[in-house]
């Protein structure tokens, strides 16, 4: 026969009586310096169960697993967060490009023009030239990003 | 000697066919140049355009576009016409999804950030030696 984690714990929270496991829980939240509240956020409860670990037996144990599993839902959290960020870095520099070459292909006409004094040329060679800078750029950013994403694989 | 060429470009940027429009009239040779603003549009046109005896000398194929995808579309022109001379055109060539429009079959790869007039020599240069397979 299996029994469900739950039920062990509820059993026995039962077991040394639901008042009893309530008032535990609510001395660890003052032992943890933390204020009596509805909701407590996931650096709150790790803080809480670091108290209950100091608790012998079953407790500890539940308190230990209870742990594991809030670290790995954050783990997982900041993945994703590294993901989007990814994405959207990725995605923005991709976006630049064509605006680069847009730029960078009318200088190339424009200085082809024959009726250009030589401010002008100048103007536009310095637009074409810092224009290749943000390519660069563009270029470097993605080649870091594209790099992660092999050795990730 | 002077030649006339079919050129279809596939890609949702406005500002890259109004671009490569002008490089390519200034070149010695003759271009006909059709839009597509995504794959979808892109295969379709394709094959019209080979029904109506136009078909295209050059694909020049972007990869990333909204409806369908260079990837995707590179793969359907190659169904119907194993022949078809794609390129892929894109300003960054080292990402995942250009290694899948090569196994896809696309030829090669004109990177669209680069000077401009050597980019048409580029164009040119395939035209020409694609041309010469072809006779």
């Amino acid at each position: 026969m299996k029994t469900k984690k739950n039920e062990l714990i509820m059993t026995y929270a039962q077991s040394i009586g639901i008042d009893t496991a309530k008032e535990l829980i609510t001395r660890k939240i003052k032992a943890a310096a933390l204020e009596d509240k509805e909701e407590y956020c996931e650096e709150e409860v790790a803080r809480i169960c670091g108290e209950l670990m100091k608790e012998g037996g079953l407790i500890r144990i539940v308190a230990q697993t209870f742990l594991v599993y809030l670290e790995r839902k954050m783990r997982r959290q900041i993945e994703k967060a590294y993901q989007l960020r990814e994405e959207f870095l990725k995605e923005t520099t991709h976006r630049i490009f064509t605006p680069v070459s847009l730029i960078g292909g009318y200088t190339e006409l424009l200085l082809e023009a024959d009726n250009l004094n030589d401010d002008q040329r100048e103007m536009i060679r310095a637009i074409r030239e810092n224009n290749e800078e943000i390519q660069k750029l563009v270029n470097e950013v993605l080649d870091g990003v594209e790099t992660e994403e092999k050795d990730e694989t | 000697m002077v030649m006339e060429y079919n050129i279809l470009l596939v890609d949702d940027e406005e500002g890259i066919h109004r671009l490569l429009r002008l490089f390519l009239e200034r070149s010695e040779h003759r271009f006909n140049l059709f839009s597509a603003e995504n794959g979808k549009v892109g295969v379709e046109l394709y094959s019209k355009l080979a029904n109506d005896g136009k078909r295209p000398h050059l694909v020049l194929m972007d990869l990333r576009m909204p409806v369908m995808d260079g990837v995707e579309a590179t793969r359907r022109i190659l169904k119907e016409d194993p022949k078809a001379n794609i390129y892929l055109f894109t300003a960054y060539a080292k990402t995942g999804i250009e290694k899948e429009a090569i196994r896809a079959g696309a030829k090669g790869t004109i990177n669209k950030i680069s000077d401009w007039k050597k980019m048409v020599g580029e164009i040119i240069k395939i035209l020409q030696s694609n041309s010469k397979e072809q006779s």
